[in-house]
């Protein structure tokens, strides 16, 4: 059996915004962002940024108010509810918060699986892995573990469990909001440890968290912020980013020197550098 | 269905899911297994209660009633042996398929004389008489001329002498004559099924002391009877005596559903053949009379069929609806739980049929589980309740395709249920169906409300048109308490939004979060729904059961008119009515009644007679019926009359004063006189001279007093026969044997011209004057003309209940002879007839003109049920002979085994599953969502809510929600009863216009709202402090849901 080939995210101009009775919110309001195929990414960024949303979206949970969304060959904004759903069956794994909302409580762990490949299409089915070997990807490969139901495992297998599952139809893209949330620090570490190892598969990876650990393992980091990108980490270095209509979200520690409404000049110096001033400073 | 390698085939991923979900899926396959049984049980049983109702209507019915006579006409000559009678009989009559084995009997009607004085009576031979006779001296008749009489007989005659053994008995009896013996004595023995009805034991006094005394019957053996019947078929001038008759008894578990009508068109037949020729060639034929009055029985039963099939078509289709009900209420909230199992699937991104195949398979094997179990439950229950409540008459349950069909029906119904109670979260996308805390009941009237009204108004407006044949109408019930149930349901959620708002804004958490918890979760209106329909079901079983009872009462009253009714051997009115005085001087337990039944065509008329004086305290009368009380009831049927002229001794004297006659001499003034008893005499005082006379006229059987019924102007025969005649006469006065009656005739409404017989008769005008008794005529033509005494209302009045007869009509007296009757009361229900006319008796006895032989007269003492005990020796020393005593326990205790009572003994049943489907059904369909509300409370406990504050508002949630629901419930219960049931009418049978009292007592009323109150608040309770319990912090960490 062979795995999948990771697929990319294209993220352009996204927004998203909630309508609710009576008002409605913006969650996302302009969000460019790309994802190489392959990639391990997470996304932070404080409650209520809109990190969950963008995951939802590219889950295709959700469709974009406005703006472009790629997912792989899919276009989000544009597909319907049948290819979304074709979409999530075989490109894109999808790992909610709370592992037990992932599982049938009922079956065990390698018939989780199972579940879950039950409706691959039969072209497809050569490229499944079995059941044991999806669980052997994430480290559960205690026979033991394989015969339990989700209730009978620490909180950690569940975690992996959740993440096999969602590995279960070998998607190019593995989606997981909040995966190390409630857990220890091993059981945190393993989890991680099952996210680079999918990832290694060549499984484009990308997890929302809290955790600034999770971006550090995986790699690069994209903070949403506002409903936008508002930086970008790699391996522990922290940028702005400017957006497609040249944008730049400042740092908050920035920001807390710099109020809103401040006049900036923004000038690039002769050796390259690109110099801010506030208005009046001179 | 597809099984996969990874085990994970829609079958074993069903079976999985319901044994992770044992309780609740085991419920919810009992629920349909129920539902399916009642389908099945509902056409099975109601086909075997059909089938008792027929059998014990033919077993319970007076066997009079149920046999079936063969009598043999003969003209002329006779060709055939008498054996071959039952033979020929049973070829033409269904009598082998449908009757038990017959008894034959051979009667002649004559005149007995011995040593000492005559008498009257008859000879009977029937097959098997001394075992059903006691015989008190002697033996039984062995030889021809041998007879056995009535023991009374033995113990003296009106002339002083007396039967003994061994006396010779001159015998002429039809064409018999000869000498018999006495060989024994007999008393009756009862047992109506052999003696069905016919005359046997009416020895006694004659009715007038100048006729015969009557011995009754002179049992002896059959060829004596035969022999004679045989030789005066030779003899005769062409026509012999019909008395060979041949009673078929019924045999009630011969007959069912499926061959009744064969049998009733079977006896209908008639057997004509060609008899023998006699030695003058005139030739005869034979006819084979088949006389039965199983056509009026089957008009009862089928009443009771019908009675029966409506309760239990009613009850099983509330029941089906319930547990339907219950079924979606169930499914629909294990698919709420099942939201987050549906996510998984969507999230892995199943097609839209597999996410379907994966939210309906539980349900559907539920369905598909509980199907054939229901099946086998139900037709397990028909053969249950078959042998144990109907296995008496052989009645046995019937696999009819209506059973398959209705059952496959219910079946696919719960199908649609269970697809319909999925079908929410099935439409929902995935980040609705992981929402944790529902958004709310958004949902107000909407089509489907508008729906359930619409259906409900037409099944209730179709029930009250069509009345109880209407087949839409049993859905009313059930779809009025459906409708009242959704509408509760959405009022409370909206009132519960108000109620919210107002507790933000007045600070109170409890009454915030007690409404807010109602308008917000999607199983609130469901538990309303759920319990309003059970409340109503229980509700409506309570009342019908209620309107049951009462209507057997009603029933058992109307039929036996009386707590105890004391049947009587024949006796003269004046003197039963003279005997229950002499028995009852106050007339607070006893009353005379006589009852007579009069069959005219395919007409019966039930003519009952009662002493209206008593009626108030002692027969059954419901104010209710007519508005009337008894009093005034009896008001209007004994309105003031002069009193009966009785007459006495010798001799009756008239003084006239004729001032015109024309011709001269053309009339004869007779005296019209009752004897009673129907028994009419005349005595003659001669030709109507002209001026003043006085006349004199014998009196005939006057002894013992006779009744002066009026005047007759007898033209004769003669020359004056066919010729017109005009006349102006006073009786001035009259006297019978000195006592001065002339008062009587200066009354001026004392008399009347008697009724004209045909159209264009002249009659004559009566009038009573100062000077006596006026009397006018112009008679054309050839009748005679009656001047008759006023001694009883004319017309007579008479409360009516049958629909034949209304206004002023023509029917049969007390004695079976036509009259002229006016209804004063019309009234639904009579009392001892039901349907029929009530009269006075005083009055009944003086106007009946003559005895009719078609007409059954039953002198009768109705009683209290507390009448002192000795009151039946009373009467039998006041001279009555009690020959049977019919008790309204009795009669109840035999309505109860009728096919209606049996079926509605489903109501019961009913009303208790409903109450145990509500108790059951409230947690049962809470349980799926009480994670929630588990999570909910440890959320509003670690929000800082006490602990005593999140309890008193999941009690006031729940207690609003049962409270309303409960009420409402009653209110549809209550509703469905009064305005179903007066068109259903279970176990109303014949009496289909009695009074609906619905009110089931205060100790019913009071057991089943204790039940209500205690069982649901219990619940209420238990709900509280389960969730109390388990609604702690640790439960808002992931996964410990």
């Amino acid at each position: 059996m062979s795995q999948g080939k990771g697929i990319g995210v294209t993220c352009r101009g996204l927004v998203y915004i909630y309508r609710l009775e009576g008002y409605d919110v913006v969650a996302l309001s302009g969000v460019d962002l790309d994802i190489e195929p392959g990639e391990a990414l997470a996304l932070v960024g404080p409650s209520g940024s809109g990190k969950s949303t963008l995951l939802s979206l590219m889950a295709g949970l959700l469709q974009p108010s406005a703006g472009r969304l790629t997912v792989g060959e899919h276009d989000v904004a544009k597909a319907s509810q049948s290819e979304l759903q074709r979409m999530r069956g075989l490109d894109v794994g999808v790992v909610l918060q709370g592992a037990s909302r992932n599982l049938l409580p009922y079956l065990t762990a390698e018939r989780n699986i199972a579940f879950a490949q039950s409706d691959v299409p039969r072209y497809r089915r050569s490229e499944l892995l079995h059941p044991v070997d999806v669980l052997r990807l994430v480290g559960l490969d205690d026979p033991r573990i394989s015969r339990s139901k989700p209730a009978d495992l620490a909180p950690g297998e569940r975690q992996r469990l959740a993440v096999a599952v969602a590995m279960a139809t070998n998607p190019g893209l593995l989606l997981a909001d909040e995966p190390t949330s409630q857990l220890d620090h091993d059981a945190r570490d393993e989890v991680l440890a099952a996210f680079t190892a999918v990832n290694r598969a060549g499984t484009t990876v990308v997890a929302v968290t809290h955790d600034p650990d999770v971006g550090r393992i995986l790699g690069r980091t994209v903070t949403i912020r506002d409903g936008r990108v508002g930086a970008e980490g790699r391996h522990g270095e922290d940028y702005a980013v400017v957006a497609r209509d040249g944008a730049v979200h400042l740092p908050p520690d920035i920001l807390r020197e710099i109020v809103p409404g401040t006049l900036l000049r923004v000038e690039l110096t002769e050796d390259g550098c690109i110099r801010m001033e506030p208005a009046g400073t001179a | 269905m597809r099984l996969s390698g990874g085990g994970t085939g829609t079958f074993r991923l069903a079976l999985s899911g319901l044994w992770h979900r044992r309780g609740s899926s085991l419920l919810v396959m009992l629920l349909v297994a129920v539902s399916v049984a009642a389908a099945v049980f509902a056409p099975g049983y109601s086909r075997a209660v059909e089938q008792w109702s027929l059998r014990q209507g033919m077993a319970s019915a007076v066997p009079a009633n149920t046999v079936a006579t063969v009598t043999e006409l003969w003209t002329g000559e006779r060709a055939k042996p008498a054996a071959d009678t039952l033979a020929a009989a049973e070829r033409t009559f269904p009598l082998k398929e449908f009757f038990g084995k017959p008894i034959t009997e051979y009667r002649l009607n004559g005149r007995v004389a011995f040593p000492g004085d005559g008498g009257v009576g008859r000879l009977v031979w029937r097959d098997g008489q001394c075992e059903h006779l006691t015989i008190v001296e002697g033996t039984c008749p062995s030889a021809p001329g041998e007879l056995l009489a009535n023991a009374n007989a033995k113990v003296a005659d009106p002339k002083g002498g007396g039967l003994r053994l061994g006396v010779p008995v001159d015998v002429t009896a039809g064409p018999l004559v000869g000498t018999g013996k006495i060989v024994g004595f007999y008393r009756e023995k009862r047992d109506p099924a052999y003696w069905i009805g016919r005359e046997y034991f009416d020895y006694g006094p004659p009715l007038d002391e100048r006729g015969p005394y009557n011995f009754g019957t002179f049992f002896t053996v059959g060829e004596g009877v035969l022999g004679a019947r045989r030789a005066s078929a030779t003899v005769s001038t062409g026509r012999s005596p019909s008395n060979t008759f041949a009673d078929y008894p019924i045999n009630p578990r011969a007959v069912d559903l499926n061959n009744v009508d064969q049998m009733l068109t079977g006896l209908r037949k008639v057997f004509t053949e060609p008899g023998g020729c006699d030695a003058q060639g005139r030739c005869g034929s034979r006819v084979l009379m088949l006389q039965s009055n199983v056509s009026a029985v089957m008009s009862d039963v089928q009443a009771q069929r019908e009675s029966a099939l409506r309760a239990v078509l009613y009850v099983t289709v509330q029941l089906i609806a319930l547990c339907w009900l219950v079924v979606y209420l169930i499914l629909a909230n294990l698919a709420e739980a099942r939201s987050a199992e549906l996510a998984v699937a969507k999230l892995r991104g199943f097609s839209t049929r597999r996410v379907l195949r994966f939210g309906l398979n539980e349900a559907l094997l539920l369905v598909a589980l509980g199907g054939p179990l229901g099946a086998a439950l139900g037709w397990g229950l028909v053969l249950l309740g078959t042998r144990a409540e109907l296995g008496a008459l052989a009645v046995r349950a019937e696999l009819r395709p209506p059973v398959l069909i209705v059952g496959g029906a219910v079946l696919l119904g719960a199908v649609g249920v269970a697809v319909l109670a999925s079908a929410g979260p099935l439409r929902r996308p995935v980040l609705a169906l992981l929402r944790r805390v529902s958004s709310g009941l958004r949902r107000r009237f909407g089509f489907l409300d508008a729906g359930l009204v619409v259906v409900a108004g037409v099944t209730a407006y179709t029930l009250v048109l069509e009345g109880p044949d209407s087949q839409l109408g049993l859905f009313a019930g059930s779809v009025a308490a459906l409708t009242v149930g959704a509408l509760t349901g959405r009022l409370i959620a909206m009132l519960a939004r108000r109620r919210a708002k107002a507790g933000v804004s007045k600070g109170r958490p409890v009454q915030m979060l007690a409404w807010s918890g109602i308008g917000r979760r999607p199983g609130g209106p469901r538990t309303v729904a759920l319990v309003v329909v059970a409340t109503s079901l229980l509700v409506y079983g309570l009342f019908s059961w209620g309107m049951a009872s009462h209507n057997r009462e009603i029933r058992a009253g109307v039929v036996t008119g009386a707590p105890v009714v004391y049947q009587l051997g024949p006796v003269k009115t004046d003197k039963l009515l003279a005997a229950v005085q002499a028995a009852d001087p106050d007339g607070r337990n006893a009353m005379a009644a006589s009852s007579t039944v009069h069959t005219s065509g395919t007409k019966t008329l039930h003519l009952v007679g009662v002493d209206t004086s008593r009626l108030a305290g002692i027969g059954f009368w419901n104010d209710s019926v007519t508005g009337l009380s008894v009093g005034q009831l009896a008001a209007k049927l004994k309105p003031a009359a002069d009193g009966p002229i009785v007459l006495k001794g010798q001799t009756l004297e008239a003084e006239l004063d004729v001032r015109s006659v024309q011709p001269p001499g053309s009339v004869t003034l007779v005296a019209l006189l009752d004897l009673g008893a129907g028994v009419r005499k005349s005595a003659v005082f001669g030709q109507v001279p002209s001026g003043k006379a006085k006349l004199t006229a014998e009196l005939p059987g006057c002894a013992q007093g006779c009744r002066l019924l009026g005047f007759d102007l007898y033209r004769g025969g003669g020359k004056h026969a066919l010729a017109n005649l005009t006349g102006d006469l006073v009786l001035t006065a009259l006297r019978n044997d000195g006592e001065d009656l002339t008062a009587h005739l200066r009354l001026g409404d004392g008399w009347r011209g008697a009724e004209p017989t045909t159209p264009t008769q002249p009659v004559a005008a009566a009038e009573g004057t100062a000077e006596g008794l006026n009397i006018k005529y112009t008679s054309a033509g050839t009748e005679n003309l009656q001047v008759l005494h006023n001694d009883y209302p004319y017309p007579m009045p008479a409360a009516v209940s049958t629909p034949d007869y209304t206004g002023d009509f023509k029917a049969a007296g007390v004695y079976g002879a036509q009259q002229q009757y006016r209804e004063v009361v019309r009234a639904p229900t009579l009392p001892g007839a039901a349907v029929g006319i009530l009269v006075d008796l005083a009055y009944a006895d003086r106007s009946a003109s003559s005895t009719d032989t078609s007409a059954t007269v039953t002198s009768m003492v109705w009683a209290r049920a507390d009448a002192p005990a000795d009151l039946p020796a009373k009467l039998a020393a006041a001279g009555l002979t009690i020959v049977d005593t019919v008790r309204l326990d009795q009669r109840q205790a035999a309505l109860d085994d009728q096919g209606s009572s049996v079926a509605l003994r489903l109501y019961l049943f009913a009303a208790a599953g409903a109450l145990l489907l509500g108790l059951a059904g409230v947690p049962l369909t809470a349980r799926p969502g009480a994670g929630d509300r588990t999570y909910e409370t440890a959320a509003l406990r670690v929000a800082g809510l006490s602990g005593r504050q999140v309890r008193r508002a999941a009690l006031r949630e729940y207690l609003i929600l049962l409270g309303a629901a409960g009420f409402a419930g009653a209110a549809a219960g209550t509703a469905t009863a009064v305005l179903t049931l007066p068109y259903l009418l279970p176990a109303s049978g014949l009496v289909a216009t009695v009074p609906v009292d619905y009110w089931p007592g205060p100790a019913r009323a009071g057991v089943v709202l204790g039940l209500i109150v205690a069982g649901y608040g219990l619940v209420a309770l238990t709900a509280v402090r389960t969730t109390m319990r388990r609604g702690l912090a640790s439960r808002l960490r992931e996964g410990a849901l």
